[in-house]
């Protein structure tokens, strides 16, 4: 089922359907909000008031299958929003957000990561997150970013760029 | 590194997924839910959708359109019956069945109910619009019958391309006149629209009688042009009425 029909049942009242839409997205939310956050309980929170406000908002929501853009769109601004009260998450804290001692590893892949996009402007950290943390299309980062498509490629074609740069000079 | 590769590293970096914990999920879960439930009492009524309000016109207005057709079409297959040569004569009966959809169309202007109409939840026009996608249909099939008929009277099915741009052109004119006249005379438009279609039957019937040659040299493509032309000009009346469907406005002035 398409998100645009789970949402027309949910619209009609179907709590399953509304089960159904954030169980195919709670993962994904989380994890885009875990890179705007300097810890896991704060993810988590911007990914619950990320869905409240999709909730509230649907009535709103028009379909035409833009409802990715829609949902990041809210979840990005709420990431703006928490970003100007805390700076983007520190290298120190990537060991929280992992989980446990097994982690340590993902924890330290993370940290290299999060060095690389330190690098990059905050549009380019973001346009970069959205195309290869969340696999948007070019369209939708336009949508959630409020620019044109071309922007948005060349955001991301510039943060790679500067990446692979970073990258090269500390190998 | 490889440029593919380097994606692809990035990709699988970025998307390392993160625990979920199923407490917060299940909590934002049940908010939604809630959220659902309230949104759920408070509905708003879903709106007729356009095929739903036709099939309601059709209700109130379908045995009035498609009786007065099947009387005019009775009628004009029975002077089709009396006619030598009926396919020249095809132009001056196709108008009547424009004029046939005139008392439908005009009957809120006549129990002085335009006004009330404009104010319903479907605009005045909308239900034009619905009247006219009824009668429209009835025309199709009557229009069809009085060539078949004319077919069978001339037992040949020689020119039938002709025969259908006569039976066409004249219709369009006359539901163009029609259209204008409802929506740009104040007063007497049905007696004017009656008035046009005895100018238009006697006018069409008389080049039938004295100027036959008009027919018979007339190549299919003048037809076509004039086809194409009032077809353009019925479409344009026809898109007027499409745009004014949601303002909620008479079609016409209110006299």
């Amino acid at each position: 089922m398409s998100d645009d029909e789970l949402i027309d049942r949910i619209k009609d009242g179907d709590e399953t359907a509304a089960e159904e839409l954030i169980d195919r997205y709670y993962a994904a939310i989380l994890r885009y909000c875990g890179w705007h956050c300097f810890n896991r309980e704060k993810a988590e929170d911007l990914t619950q008031e990320t869905f409240l406000k999709l909730f509230r908002s649907l009535p709103r929501y028009k379909g035409r299958n833009q409802f990715k853009s829609y949902l990041y769109t809210i979840a990005n601004r709420l990431c703006i929003d928490e970003s100007r009260k805390m700076p983007f998450y520190s290298l120190e804290d990537a060991a929280e957000i992992a989980d446990g001692q097994n982690e340590i590893a993902r924890a330290e892949h993370r940290e290299e990561i999060s060095r690389l996009l330190s690098a990059l402007s905050d549009v380019q950290r973001e346009a970069v997150l959205l195309r290869f943390g969340q696999e948007l299309g070019f369209t939708e980062i336009a949508k959630v970013m409020g620019c044109n498509r071309r922007t948005a490629q060349s955001r991301v074609r510039n943060a790679l760029m500067l990446m692979r740069k970073e990258f090269g000079d500390e190998r | 590194m490889k440029d593919r590769k380097f994606k692809a590293y990035l990709q699988s970096s970025l998307q390392q997924g993160v625990a979920v914990q199923l407490e917060k999920k299940k909590e934002t879960m049940a908010r939604c839910r809630q959220i659902t439930r309230k949104q759920a009492q408070n509905l708003a009524e879903k709106r007729t959708g356009f095929w739903q309000f036709l099939s309601d016109v059709f209700r109130f207005e379908g045995l009035s359109i498609f009786g007065l057709q099947a009387g005019v079409l009775l009628f004009v297959c029975v002077l089709m019956g009396t006619i030598d040569e009926v396919s020249y004569y095809i132009p001056a009966f196709t108008p009547l069945f424009g004029l046939a959809v005139m008392p439908v169309l005009l009957r809120s202007q006549y129990y002085k109910m335009g006004e009330m109409e404009a104010v319903t939840r479907a605009s005045g026009t909308e239900i034009i619009l619905a009247k006219l996608l009824l009668a429209g249909a009835a025309n199709l099939v009557c229009i069809t019958v009085v060539l078949w008929l004319a077919i069978y009277l001339r037992q040949s099915s020689k020119g039938i391309g002709q025969m259908i741009l006569y039976g066409l052109v004249p219709y369009l004119v006359a539901m163009t006149a029609f259209l204008r006249f409802i929506r740009l005379r104040r007063k007497e438009r049905l007696s004017v629209c009656m008035a046009a279609t005895v100018v238009f039957c006697v006018g069409w019937s008389v080049l039938a009688k004295v100027l036959p040659q008009f027919y018979e040299t007339s190549a299919t493509g003048l037809w076509i042009i004039l086809f194409a032309a009032f077809a353009i000009f019925f479409g344009k009346e026809i898109y007027f009425i499409w745009e004014m469907r949601k303002e909620g406005k008479i079609y016409g002035i209110v006299d």
